[in-house]
């Protein structure tokens, strides 16, 4: 009960301030680690999404940004980036799924989960939209046909 | 020390008002509430009958705050009672994580509730899966360190969470990585890291056995590497003698042998994975005396393609860390646009394989219960194999399908326990995605599995419309029209909305084994409504 308490008397704190993308450790497809700090160039905006070879939604909107790439290359300076939530079960297919789908952008590996869980995310696909300065606009917290066309109409406006 | 942690949280949250805008651009406050509820209902048709508490609800709620490179977090969960499925032991309600961390540029420490993995996750790892009831986080202190940029160190020690509690028995390691060559240039990538680990595990023993193993030591090694198109990877795990429940107490050593290898044409056009792996009592236990995988402290997931159809996870591996030996091979094929193959939109082909047997042993009448001497030897026993393979065409730009063939053998008998036989299954899957104007779209999936024994053949089907405002309704249903005849099916909706999704359904579940993420749980069946919340703050 008293844990209940401190939790509901925190949470409405969390309304009060914009969300900052956070700082994590992930990987390269081949194993290399990088900083998410590194994504953030205060010239363009990002478009972050989570996926996993076994996520059939994950892969039709990937696939769909895939397709608009060129379409949004000349509208935005924004850059895709998509994050691999695989464990060690399936991380193999990452750099597959990747080829196989001939994806355009780039595609990193989240491999114990650590910046899913800053980001408090609890299904895939998750999708943010960070500004310039790295505060998060907007999460899309599943994917439905149409949401690629909402993400450039407000990248445009950052 | 919860009520410090509470308190150093909302202390730090106040003084953020008194600080002005500055402190708010450094800060960050997140959190996240997601609530899984069902009600039970019988169905005596299905001789299915609901638990005596009707109303069940999984609910997980987090807060985390940063400032800088600090942060901290709580995790609540509440079990009232626990969903059908999961195990019982979780109930109540319970802030099950706390934590604080510091991170600079060399340094990362974190005390309380942490996760971690060293290499492959086959000696170590903690991490969380709500869908099965796993969350094995360390209740300690993990300290990651990289002195220079070629090396990084990890050190954990404490106690793994065993559903509301603390396993009683101690886990301290380390890890060491050492990256000698790491040059990307003009897209190619040139990568070498080698690693080792050391995870010991203490808890005290109180029966009669003078010579119980309390203490088990593992140590591993490990390469992870990539020349250009070639990716190539292994670890080697070896564990002192353990008794465990599961694996009934025999004193036996333990052994891991992972290998990995690929190679991906840069234009995509084709690639190969390929991966064996050999297990012999490799389930390493933060306490000894649980049968659950809840209690494991490595993580030794099934190495097989991971199905997403409705009928095909009814036949899903279960590993058996006791001693399996086997492995699985990926190969893809893109045919291009305006190609024969390709057509005008392309053609993707994707192609699994997945084989594994019984370890090559004797059974022996010492402790250690039986010997495999040969390290590469396939036992007589077949496990499990699956042959499948997924073509992925679009034929207009409205209409696109995914065709799914899949042959599976899978040995009921060891794979669940009992005296059920072998079963031998083949089953084909349609996927159909139809735009029916701007942003609407309808799934069809139809599925038909032919299989010899147990319940005989199988039929499913579904359908989903998906709508522009992020609303969608579905509606399934799986057959076994042969031998029970019983519907398994589900409706309902689901509405995704900036930061919030809900979803709601009625259905029959049937009972089998829930893999989610390479890890099984045998789930009863039941009958009733669906109440899934998420929504992140």
């Amino acid at each position: 009960m008293r844990s209940l308490l401190f939790i509901l008397l925190f949470i409405p704190l969390t309304t009060l301030a914009q969300e900052k993308f956070p700082a994590v450790t992930i990987k390269s497809i081949a194993g290399k680690e990088i900083s998410t700090a590194t994504f953030q160039d205060n010239e363009a905006p990002l478009v972050i999404s989570f996926w996993a070879t076994w996520c059939k939604p994950c892969l039709q909107e990937l696939d769909a940004f895939n397709e608009l790439t060129e379409t949004w290359k000349k509208e935005t300076p924004a850059r895709i980036i998509a994050i691999s939530i695989d464990d060690s079960r399936t991380a193999a297919g990452i750099k597959k799924t990747a080829g196989l789908h001939d994806w355009s952008f780039e595609v990193f590996w989240d491999e114990n989960q650590d910046l899913k869980r800053a980001l408090n995310i609890s299904l895939i696909p998750h999708t943010l939209v960070i500004d310039k300065k790295g505060l998060i606009i907007k999460r899309y917290t599943a994917y439905v046909p149409g949401n690629e066309d909402k993400i450039l109409a407000l990248l445009k406006t950052l | 020390m919860r009520v410090l942690l509470c308190a150093v949280f909302l202390s730090l949250s106040f003084s953020g008002y008194t600080q002005g805008k500055s402190f708010f651009k450094e800060s960050k406050l997140s959190g996240s509430l997601e609530t899984n509820n069902q009600y039970y209902i019988d169905n005596k048709r299905g001789n299915i009958l609901a638990p005596t508490k009707r109303f069940a609800s999984n609910t997980y709620l987090n807060a985390n705050y940063q400032y800088k490179g600090f942060r901290a977090g709580i995790q609540f969960e509440g079990y009232n009672p626990a969903l059908q499925g999961f195990p019982t032991r979780y109930e109540g309600n319970k802030l099950v994580r706390r934590f604080i961390r510091f991170t600079n540029k060399r340094i990362d420490i974190h005390v309380g509730n942490f996760f971690e993995q060293f290499g492959n996750g086959l000696i170590f790892r903690a991490f969380e899966e709500r869908s099965l009831g796993l969350d094995n986080n360390i209740d300690g202190v993990g300290i990651r360190f990289t002195p220079i940029k070629s090396i990084k160190l990890k050190v954990i020690a404490g106690r793994p969470r065993t559903f509301m509690e603390r396993s009683p028995g101690e886990v301290m390691g380390g890890d060491i990585e050492w990256s000698p060559l790491n040059r990307e240039e003009n897209g190619k990538t040139q990568l070498l890291q080698v690693g080792a680990s050391y995870v010991k595990r203490f808890m005290r023993y109180y029966g009669a056995d003078p010579n119980f193993p309390q203490q088990v030591n593992a140590i591993a090694a490990r390469f992870n590497g990539e020349y250009n198109s070639i990716n190539f990877s292994g670890e080697w795990v070896h564990k002192s003698i353990e008794a465990n429940f599961p694996n009934d107490f025999i004193k036996k050593k333990g052994l891991i042998l992972f290998l990995k290898t690929g190679w991906q044409d840069p234009a995509n056009r084709l690639g190969l994975q390929l991966q064996f792996r050999r297990l012999e009592n490799a389930d390493y236990k933060g306490n000894f005396n649980s049968s659950d995988a809840v209690a494991s402290i490595n993580y030794t997931p099934a190495l097989t393609r991971q199905h997403t159809n409705l009928l095909a996870n009814i036949y899903p591996h279960a590993i058996q860390p006791i001693g399996e030996i086997g492995g699985m091979a990926d190969f893809f094929i893109r045919f291009k646009k305006n190609t024969p193959l390709g057509g005008k939109y392309g053609t993707r082909l994707d192609i699994n394989y997945s084989n594994y047997h019984a370890l090559d042993s004797t059974r022996v009448t010492t402790g250690e219960g039986f010997i495999s001497k040969k390290i590469i030897a396939f036992g007589k026993t077949k496990l499990f194999r699956d042959f499948n393979l997924i073509i992925d065409k679009r034929w207009t730009k409205d209409y696109k399908t995914l065709l799914t063939f899949i042959n599976l053998f899978y040995n009921r008998t060891i794979l669940q326990g009992g005296p059920y036989g072998e079963v031998r299954a083949t089953l084909v899957v349609t996927d159909h995605y139809i735009k029916i104007k701007k942003n609407h779209q309808l799934r069809i999936n139809a599925e038909h599995m032919w299989v010899n024994s147990d319940e005989k053949n199988w039929a499913g089907l579904l359908t989903e419309w998906s709508f522009p405002n992020g609303l969608s309704l579905f509606v399934s249903d799986m057959t076994n029209y042969q031998t029970y005849k019983m519907h398994y099916y589900n409706i309902g909706f689901a509405l995704s909305k900036n930061k919030q999704r809900i979803q709601l359904s009625a259905g029959q579940q049937r009972a089998g084994l829930l893999c989610v993420g390479g890890i099984c749980r045998f789930v009863p069946s039941y009958n009733g409504f669906s109440l899934n919340y998420t929504l992140n703050l």
